[in-house]
């Protein structure tokens, strides 16, 4: 009996030590470098991780890597063409020495030295998207339910369906100043002429009142919606008339602000889909228990990050009120 | 193991079939004297003077026992069942004679109730894995709003809460979907209500709750972990009574009685959500943007049942429960959601003859999700439901005192529908349809020696046709068949003590898509293409004993694996074009523990306490961040349970429920970054870094409930009860997950915390 109750004692002991959160083990390297088809390689970031409680700043920029970035043989893992990258001590971002174009369809391997390791990540880029059919340069906000309509061919990625994110941006918001209304701080619109007002739901969410010909509002609308971007969107998802194009349905939830807005459609690559999937995972949780929170995949071998690719079109409509 | 299975079941069959003139056989079903409610589970004994044998047997789910074999000449049985006085009938028995021999025990009060511990076999009563759940107990105990079944059985040792927030059941390191959950023999598939925050069953409707924790036995099947076995009451065949009971969150009605000329019964009771008055305040307060428009719920079970002859019964059941819930936000933004469960139920029950018990059963069950949403014109949809027909047939035989045979053949459609909208745009349109089947034999034999042995083997065939998603072609077949072998050994030294083992594999051709927080998006999924049914192996050791002074003590350990685990991989985001097994992720786990648990059934007071060393783990190998052992959330290396109900005298009963248990598991993140210049986005996303998956331990989980009841006279109503009742007595502010917030520099970390204090107060009256 006295075995018996030490065992328990101790197992207890275990239990109660679990409760203690662990420690960092010390900085890793950090990658970022997104290459686009057809386009100047990009830039790369090389940054540390920093311990969960300190504040992250521009000193998690490392600054004294050694980067590389390699285009690979079509054949295999053959090294066809090596770019030195160099330090800009400006942005603290790390730029091509050569002016190369990224190849669609290619891989390229990306190779760094930081913190005393060496890390690598590949990436293939997709092939290139084209605008078929712009949206209307205006279009009435909610006259079609859908959203405006643009028309893409359809890009590809070896393996597997293409998969796409969705972005907008408005143009033109109108700006809104910090006032005290009671006692309170709220934000009213300047109706600075040329820009242009929030669409309704955004309105809302704010917490906006019509004020005269003004909004007050209790956040900014521009802190919240003037850009926003759609979870990853499977090609099979768009309507596929079969003639090597996608007719795209950009909904209205994606526009925060009457006027102007940039649309993008950005097709990823493998390595920068998984990193998009499982950091959207991490970040907002849908079926895992809450609490859990799996690491973010990587393709930086002895680091984390990602480096990837990806193929975009870029155009432009502008909402109008109705 | 199959072999020497069928060696076993052929033994037994040849052996059953030799004569035995010169015994005789008695049957009959025992039932409540005061309603004619059959009991579950009663224990009936019978004592043969002139041979000097004992033997004993258990009532089934239908109150039916059967004793065959037995000398000719004068014996006496013994019927008893917790809560009731026990009965002694005396018979004298012709050779060759079957004597049909029903018994109706009288209630009484739990304090007083009296159990002849020599008159009851401990392996009759509770197999290993098995815990019966009084109902009475459930009713009496304190819970946030409303008695609550699940919650109750969360107390028993070896099934743990995932938090405050939801009733599901996870036991003995399995989750909520690894429990089959039976109505009146009807899978229920979404038994919750209010979000998850409490079970559907109303406790006025329930009559018995029998919990297989593991090992079950073979007349079930289609899950790796356990069955919930809840019968419906049948009705008082006396006089026509009712109950209405006036609670916080809902308020409930009943009434039963007798019908033609009391060879039969109904039973009605309702249930529904009165929360309107409170939200139509709260709508005026300042911050209504999230109370709901509308919200309310409601679950209505009814049962008829008739004794066509003496050897044959009718009955129906049904079952209707729903939730539904609206939020409007401004002009053109909603979101409505309406889900709930249907189950009905058709039983034929006969006696074939005096050693053998069959019944038939026809059910049907559906459940449904209907979540719509409209933000800025933007639509969205995503109905999803179940729809399952089947039909069972079940004998039992009985041809000597020592041997029993139980088999059945269960068989039925299943369809799953999913359809997800967004925009006006189709993503996915899912129709499932699936036919299963299964067939068992079990045997239970008594070779002497104070052995018994049980021997079952389960062959089941599930059928599926998954749709592609890569095409719009038609779905694609997919056939698994698969036979579960199952065995249990007990051996009794005298009247207080039984040793138990059993093993047994198991198979589910089924899995939950769910969220712990919120299950009013649950989705079943099934095995298909590339997708094989999930499998496990579980091995149960345990020793029950009878301490005398109404105390007993049982003790068991379990082991178990699961294998070919599928569940939906977590981070996809768009399911469209995907094949059918690209859907899923594949993994495999274990779990490993003991239980304690010392009950206390009779006397003023009454209760248990519970202890529980348990460990679980799974892995996804394919899933990087999961591709390690790593503890689910409610993993809990040490649980701690106490419930005690004494009772004062004169009306008043105090009850109260402890638990005390290992914090469970969540990610301590060591590290942050940031990744920029994302082509998608002006802002940076951020990223945390663990060491691994759910590295840590939440604080321990601690809570205490009381509860006060009296009954008695109130006002002018004779027969009534009023609860008061606390939950969590000192307001334990236990944490329930961590959060991450990145706009603060350095993170902000939060602790969510559950429950507070809450007060309770019902009243009943019956009439």
């Amino acid at each position: 009996m006295p075995r018996f109750l030490a065992l328990a004692a101790l197992a207890l002991a275990v239990s109660a030590c679990d409760t203690a959160a662990p420690e960092s083990t010390g900085p890793q390297v950090v990658v970022a470098g997104f290459l686009e088809a057809s386009e100047r390689l990009a830039d790369v970031r090389i940054t540390r991780t920093v311990p969960l409680g300190s504040v992250y700043d521009s000193t998690a920029v490392l600054r004294d890597a050694r980067v590389e970035v390699q285009l690979l043989s079509a054949s295999g893992g053959v090294v066809e063409e090596a770019v030195p990258y160099a330090l800009d001590a400006e942005t603290g971002a790390y730029v091509p020495t050569l002016t190369r174009a990224a190849l669609a369809g290619r891989t390229y391997r990306l190779v760094a030295v930081a913190l005393g390791d060496t890390v690598t990540a590949e990436t293939t880029v997709p092939a290139e998207i084209t605008l078929v059919a712009p949206p209307p340069d205006e279009v009435f906000y909610q006259a079609d339910p859908r959203g405006p309509q643009l028309r893409i061919t359809t890009s590809s990625v070896a393996g597997r369906q293409s998969v796409y994110i969705a972005s907008t941006a408005a143009q033109a918001p109108d700006e809104f100043e910090p006032v005290v209304v009671d006692g309170e701080e709220r934000f009213r619109s300047r109706n600075v002429p040329g820009r242009f007002r929030p669409v309704p739901f955004v309105a809302l969410f704010a917490d906006c009142d019509e004020v005269g010909d003004r909004l007050v509002c209790d956040e900014d609308p521009n802190d919240l919606y003037t850009s926003g971007s759609s979870p990853i969107i499977n090609e099979s998802s768009y309507v596929l008339p079969g003639d090597g194009t996608a007719i795209v349905n950009v909904p209205w939830l994606a526009f925060g602000f009457y006027g102007p807005s940039t649309i993008s459609l950005v097709a990823l690559d493998d390595a920068f889909q998984d990193f998009v999937e499982t950091q959207t995972l991490q970040q907002n949780p849908t079926t895992i228990s809450p609490g859990e929170v799996p690491n973010v995949t990587t393709n930086v071998r002895g680091g984390l990050g990602v480096f990837g690719s990806f193929a975009r079109i870029t155009t432009q409509t502008t909402i109008r009120e109705r | 193991m199959l072999r020497p299975l069928a060696l076993l079941l052929a033994g037994v069959l040849l052996g059953a079939a030799a004569p035995a003139a010169q015994t005789a056989t008695v049957n009959g079903f025992v039932r409540d004297a005061e309603t004619g409610e059959t009991l579950v589970q009663a224990t009936v004994r019978v004592e043969s003077p002139a041979s000097g044998t004992e033997r004993g047997v258990a009532t089934n789910v239908q109150g039916f026992y059967s004793l065959a074999g037995l000398p000719a000449g004068p014996v006496v049985l013994r019927v008893s069942y917790v809560g009731y006085a026990a009965q002694r009938i005396e018979l004298t028995l012709a050779p060759g004679e079957t004597r049909q021999a029903d018994a109706a025990l009288t209630p009484e009060s739990l304090g007083e109730a009296v159990v002849e511990a020599r008159q009851q076999s401990l392996s009759d009563e509770r197999p290993p894995g098995v815990a019966d759940v009084p109902i009475r107990l459930v009713q009496s105990l304190p819970t946030v709003f409303e008695a609550d079944l699940f919650r109750s059985i969360q107390l028993l040792p070896g099934v743990k809460s995932a938090s405050d927030f939801s009733s599901a059941l996870y036991i003995r390191g399995g989750s909520p979907d690894q429990t089959l959950i039976l109505l009146d023999g009807t899978t229920v598939y979404n038994p919750t209500h209010f979000f998850g925050f409490f079970s559907t069953f109303n406790t006025d409707a329930i009559k018995d709750v029998r919990l297989f924790k593991g090992a079950y036995p073979s007349e079930y099947g289609g899950r790796l972990g356990s069955v919930l076995d809840i019968s419906s009451r049948d009705g008082n065949r006396s006089r026509t009574a009712g109950t209405a009971t006036l609670g916080v969150l809902a308020s409930r009605v009943g009434v039963e009685g007798p019908i033609a000329g009391g060879r039969g019964s109904y039973m009605l009771a309702a249930r529904r959500s009165t929360l309107e008055p409170l939200l139509a305040y709260l709508r005026t307060t300042p911050d209504s943007l999230a109370v709901p428009d509308g919200f309310y719920f409601y679950d209505v079970n009814a049962r008829v049942g008739v004794d066509l002859t003496p050897r044959d019964r009718l009955s129906f059941a049904v079952y209707a429960g729903r939730d539904n819930v609206r939020l409007g936000f401004g002009d053109d933004s909603e979101f409505a959601l309406d889900y709930g469960n249907r189950t009905a139920s058709l039983a034929y029950n006969r006696i074939l003859s005096g050693t053998v018990f069959a019944s038939a059963r026809a059910t049907a069950s559906r459940y449904f999700s209907y979540p719509t949403g409209t933000i800025a014109e933007t639509t969205f949809s995503r109905p999803n439901t179940i729809t399952d027909y089947s039909g069972r047939l079940d004998t039992e035989w009985s041809p000597t005192a020592d041997v029993s045979l139980r088999g059945g053949v269960w068989g039925g459609i299943l369809r799953l529908g999913l359809r997800s909208e967004f925009n006006g745009t189709v993503a996915t349109d899912y129709l499932n349809p699936s036919t299963y089947g299964s067939a068992y034999l079990q045997t239970r034999l008594r070779p002497g020696a104070g052995f018994s042995v049980t021997a079952g083997v389960r062959a089941e065939a599930f059928r599926s046709v998954t749709d592609d998603l890569r095409t719009d072609a038609a779905g694609i077949p997919a056939t698994y068949v698969r036979v579960s072998p199952q065995l249990q050994v007990e051996r009794s030294f005298g009247d207080r003590v039984v040793l138990q083992a059993a093993a047994g594999r198991y198979h589910q051709f089924l899995s939950l898509i769910s969220n712990e927080a919120f299950s009013a998006f649950d989705t079943w999924v099934t095995t298909g293409v590339g997708v094989e049914p999930q499998s496990g192996d579980q091995l149960v050791l345990g020793a029950k004993t009878r301490l005398g002074g109404g105390y007993r003590l049982d003790v068991e350990a379990y082991g178990r694996t699961m294998r070919d685990l599928f569940d939906i991989r977590p981070e996809v985001q768009d399911v469209s074009g995907l094949a059918y097994q690209e859907l899923f992720r594949f993994g495999r786990g274990y779990a490993a523990g003991a239980e304690f648990l010392l009950e206390k059934g009779t006397g003023r007071l009454t209760g248990l306490l519970s202890y529980t060393l348990g460990t679980t783990r799974r892995r996804y190998p394919a899933e990087p961040a999961f591709s390690t052992y790593f503890p689910p959330k409610y993993d809990r290396l040490h649980d701690v349970t106490a419930v005690a109900s004494y009772d004062i005298g004169r009306g008043w009963k105090v009850t109260t429920a402890g638990t005390f248990a290992t914090g469970q598991a969540y990610t301590a993140p060591t590290d942050r970054y940031e990744i920029s210049g994302l082509p998608f986005s002006t802002t940076s996303a951020d990223g945390l870094f663990s060491p691994s998956l759910n590295n840590a331990r939440l604080p321990n989980y601690h809570r205490v409930d009381v509860g006060l009841a009296r009954s008695g006279r109130t006002l002018m109503f004779r027969d009534t009860e009023v609860q008061l009742q606390v939950v969590n007595l000192y307001s334990r502010r236990n944490v329930w997950f961590v959060t991450y917030d990145f706009d603060a520099n350095p993170v902000e970390i939060t602790r969510v915390t559950q429950l507070p204090r809450l007060p309770n107060v019902s009243f009943t009256v019956r009439f």
